[in-house]
């Protein structure tokens, strides 16, 4: 097997100093293979986006990383601003939430999706256009030529995310993150911008980092997933492992919280209750216990480190639970 | 006066944490000093005065001395005198001017947004009028047509003051009306005048308070302008804005324009510095509200 | 000084809000719609200006014939009767509004000549002061305010604000005179005063602004002379917008840098000069029109006051000497001119938005 594209270890941002410090992540790892989707999940505030604006460089003001973030060979956590300006945008493609927001809307398209190539790729004006022109079309936006010289409020929603990702594409980069790429868009035409990011995929051998919380997204479209909470990796596998066979409460919760999909099913759907602490008051043992069902004496003290299922698939499947209630249950039911 | 403005505005942001705002606030303590201290210098300083502020003495601009601390004017008059006697003018006319435009602009605007319809109309349109004319043009045409002098000068601010005021409280009007807790206030049987009355008026207060306190350093400076001009205050009476006036011709004897301009900057930038402060402490606890959320 | 705060108070407010909740009218409707709005205010205005001149305790006959004059009923009749006061009131103002259109701001009681006339040879000398100011304006306050809104919360940020809030504190009438006394009295760095040196005759006029007409007929030496001249009341004018600008820019431009697409152009990996310039300042150039209209109208309203101070022959000092001696139909000449250039300049600036913000042209 190859080096992973990008191999996260250890990984921990933290904001403030001394007393009032905040561990906001408390030491993350996860791999991302060559030409997979890595789906992060995990409520807002659970560390998910953190991560990734760690891996990029681009932290908000007072927030400092540990630990390293392999991208093909070369450990982003610590390199200067400059140095990652030379990855961000070339090595990393970034997708942004909303597209409407995300484009700048006094910037013709055509700007876009060239000025980070032409300064990456060292790209003369018209060599860079042609070759947007062909990213246009890659994310199959109609009438490219024309779409060069618009502005983004003259696209619908699903174009623009499709321009977006063109962008991030631009530079063919390793990896492609993307922050919940689909959740400002309308729900019919979020399957289609799942189905290019697949293709471009498959058809680039770009991997892809999927931010989101959305677990549907995440069945139909990841590889693997990390399930992210409270600023730690609570669980990680192939997706099938990780929906089929949960082993962390708390993704077992997440599973219970989701509406029926399809009639066969006729679990009863369950709220999680409580809210999921904030990086500051979080609660000693394993952060999950005030809200866990299966919660007992040492979850309140031992912060419960990663364990494998065991050797029955070929992924391996690690989660950080000491009680692990599912051990039994899963095969009783 | 300007004290007890703060103060409530204090008290508007937590009572709580009334008195450890004002005093965990260098810059809000400072501008709060001034302001206080020039209130106290207009009305007791020319009490305590050696040289009465329009005597006219031989002594012809003579430069500041330990007689004369801020020297004498072309007329022999104590330039110290008549800064100090000068804060008996601005400082309080200006306030005046405030609060009563204030009030009477938050009233308008209360009643265009709260009735809304063809007075709304009348009087934003009139707003919009008053605000097409820079208020210096204004204050220079009124005073020019009734006549100059400090009562025309202050009808004419007065005219283009209240404005602002009516805006901002017929847009906050207008957004409370239609909020949950008039609603909520009239589900629990409250007509809707008095919910208006009782859960909008105590929201008015930050806004308006934040616009008054910048508004009386500036009502300070039209004023001083229109005196600088010849058109407000009039001779002999010393005011700040007509002694800079004065100093423009005779450029040499700089300590006739520089110290009462001084003392109009100082006043001017405490009220300034206050207002500034009071915007940041109720901004900011909106904006940690807002910050909660996320 | 009051409206310029208030209408900076105004655009800063609603400028963020006003992009997003105007979405894109059509783009002949929005001119429409301004274009009416401009004449109701050019309508109010001269109305207002009107009514003034006709309720003033100073009776019109009395101002412009002399008190001796106004003694005897027949000249009082024969003035009433040839300057149409006999009308109606409404018929007196559609008179006076169409001498207006005329260019007929009536007679100056100080020089006895037509007010617009006095007002064509001092216009061009105001319009020169201004727009160096704003030139100066604009060029300290949209560095300065873009810097400290990037170092927001540093000790350079803060010293930004404190400076900003001292240039607002400070009468530019007697900045000009403490300017002065230092630049000219006491250094001799900068002329006395008037638009040009004793010995240098002005340039012949194709713009009548001296700077730019000295350097069109190729006479470096006086456009030296006049741009000394030009310099320290034009700074002097520029420091209280200096203060207000840097305000408005810096929070136009905090607006912006929280945006998606500014972190977004910072994710394609793009330069920090490139991403301040053509993302942020490209974002808030529509708010930074705003400030260049408010340049603009505040350098107009502020020659009132400053050109006194420095002998500059412009509206400002003719303004001032009119009313010391209560010519009122010179100030009110002034204050029509002024006004409508106030209004025009507004009007200018939203039509502008248009072609700095693609949102507000015409959609295909």
């Amino acid at each position: 097997m190859t080096t992973p594209a990008l191999s996260v270890r250890n990984l921990r941002v933290s904001v403030g100093s001394g007393e009032s410090e905040v561990e906001i992540l408390r030491g993350v790892d996860f791999d991302v293979r060559r030409g997979e989707i890595l789906g992060i999940a995990g409520e807002s505030g659970s560390g998910k986006t953190m991560a990734m604006r760690a891996v990029l460089g681009l932290l908000p003001h007072g927030a400092r990383a540990t630990g390293s973030a392999v991208l093909d060979g070369r450990d982003l956590v610590g390199l200067s601003q400059s140095e990652l300006r030379t990855i961000r945008g070339r090595h990393i493609g970034m997708v942004f939430q909303d597209p409407t927001t995300s484009l700048h809307p006094m910037l013709r398209i055509g700007r876009q999706l060239t000025d980070h190539m032409r300064k990456h790729l060292g790209l003369r004006r018209a060599e860079a256009e042609r070759r947007a022109l062909d990213l246009l079309d890659d994310v199959r936006l109609p009438d490219p030529e024309q779409a060069m010289g618009r502005y983004p409020h003259q696209f619908s929603g699903g174009m623009r995310q499709r321009i977006a990702i063109a962008a991030a594409l631009a530079c063919n980069p390793t990896l492609i993150v993307a922050d919940e790429p689909t959740t400002a868009l309308d729900v019919t035409v979020q399957a289609g911008v799942l189905a290019l990011l697949r293709r471009l995929c498959d058809e680039h051998g770009t991997s892809i980092v999927m931010i989101t919380h959305d677990l549907g997204v995440l069945s139909e479209l990841c590889d693997r997933v990390s399930v992210f909470y409270s600023g730690s990796v609570i669980e990680s596998g192939s997706t099938r492992d990780v929906m089929d066979h949960a082993r962390h409460p708390y993704t077992r919760a997440l599973l219970d919280a989701l509406p029926d999909q399809g009639l066969d099913d006729l679990r009863p759907m369950v709220p999680i209750a409580g809210t999921a602490p904030s990086a500051a008051d979080r609660p000693a043992g394993c952060a999950f216990h005030p809200r866990c069902r299966f919660a007992t004496v040492p979850c309140q003290t031992d912060p419960p480190g990663p364990r494998a299922t065991g050797p029955d698939g070929a992924e391996p499947h690690t989660f950080s639970c000491t009680v692990d209630p599912f051990e039994l249950r899963s095969v009783v039911r | 006066m300007t004290a007890s403005m703060v103060h409530d505005s204090v008290v508007d942001v937590g009572r709580s944490r009334r008195r450890h705002v004002i005093l965990h606030d260098p810059a809000l303590l400072l501008g709060s000093v001034i302001v206080v201290s020039w209130l106290v210098v207009g009305a007791f300083g020319p009490l305590l005065l050696d040289h009465p502020p329009n005597a006219v003495t031989p002594d012809l601009f003579a430069p500041p001395s330990g007689a004369h601390w801020f020297g004498t004017d072309g007329l022999g008059r104590d330039v110290f005198s008549r800064v100090v006697a000068g804060a008996r003018l601005s400082v309080p006319i200006a306030t005046a001017l405030v609060i009563v435009s204030s009030l009477v602009g938050a009233l308008i605007g209360a009643l265009a947004g709260y009735f809304g319809g063809w007075i709304d109309e009348i009087v934003m349109r009139l707003t919009d009028l008053v605000f097409a004319f820079p208020g210096v043009v204004l204050a220079l045409a009124i005073t020019a047509a009734l006549g100059p002098g400090l009562q025309n000068a202050t009808l004419a601010i007065a005219v283009l003051a209240w404005p602002p005021y009516a805006r901002v409280v017929r847009g906050h009007v207008l957004a409370l009306r239609n909020s949950e807790f008039v609603a909520a206030a009239r589900l629990r049987g409250v007509s809707g005048r008095t919910a208006l009355r009782r859960e909008i008026t105590p929201n008015l207060h930050a806004p308006v308070l934040v616009l008054a306190t910048v508004d009386i350093g500036e009502k300070i400076l039209l004023l001083a302008a229109i005196s600088f001009l010849g058109l407000g205050v009039q001779a002999p009476a010393a005011d700040w804005g007509s002694m800079i006036g004065e100093g423009t011709q005779n450029l040499g004897e700089w300590w006739i324009a520089v110290f009462p301009g001084a003392a109009i900057v100082t006043v001017v930038l405490a009220f300034n510095i206050v207002g500034d402060r009071v915007r940041a402490h109720l901004g900011g606890q909106q904006a940690d509200t807002a910050k909660g959320a996320t | 000084m009051t409206a310029t705060l208030d209408r900076a108070a105004g655009p800063a407010g609603a400028g963020p809000k006003r992009t997003a909740t105007r979405r894109r009218p059509p783009v002949m409707r929005f001119i429409a719609r301004r274009a009416l709005s401009t004449s109701f205010l050019l309508v109010g205005v001269t109305a207002a200006v009107f009514a003034v001149s006709r309720f003033v305790p100073t009776d019109p006959v009395v101002a412009n014939l002399g008190t001796e004059a106004a003694q005897d009923p027949a000249i009082v009749e024969a003035y009433r009767e040839k300057h149409g006061l006999d009308q109606p009131l409404p018929v007196q103002y559609l008179t006076y509004l169409w001498r207006l259109l005329h260019g007929d701001l009536g007679q100056s009681i100080q020089t006895g000549q037509a007010v617009s006339a006095d007002l064509a040879a001092r216009v061009p000398a105001t319009v020169e002061l201004a727009l160096a100011a704003m030139i100066i304006a604009l060029l300290v306050s949209i560095p300065l305010g873009t810097v400290a809104a990037l170092r927001r919360g540093k000790p350079s940020d803060k010293a930004v604000l404190g400076g900003t809030l001292l240039g607002m504190s400070a009468p530019s009438f007697w900045v000009g005179l403490v300017a002065l006394y230092l630049f000219f009295f006491r250094l001799g760095w900068v002329p006395g005063g008037g638009r040009l040196s004793l010995e240098y005759v002005p340039p012949p006029s194709r713009t009548h602004l001296y700077t730019v007409d000295a350097l069109i007929s190729g006479d470096v030496a006086l456009a030296m002379d006049a741009a000394r001249h030009l310099v320290l009341p034009a700074a002097v004018l520029a420091l209280p917008m200096i203060a207000l600008l840097t305000r408005f820019v810096r929070s136009s431009i905090l607006d912006v840098l929280g945006e998606d697409y500014v972190r977004n152009a910072r994710a394609k990996g793009l330069g920090e000069p490139t991403v301040i310039v053509r993302y942020v300042l490209r974002a808030a150039a529509p708010q930074i029109l705003t400030v260049v209209g408010l340049a603009l109208a505040n350098a107009f309203v502020g020659t009132l006051l400053v050109e006194q101070v420095f002998s500059w022959p412009g509206m400002g000092s003719y303004a001032y000497q009119s009313a010391i001696r209560l010519d009122f139909p010179a100030v009110m000449g002034v204050c029509l001119v002024i006004t409508v250039a106030y209004i025009i300049i507004n009007l200018s600036v939203d039509l502008l938005y248009g072609v700095v913000d693609p949102r507000m042209r015409v959609t295909t």
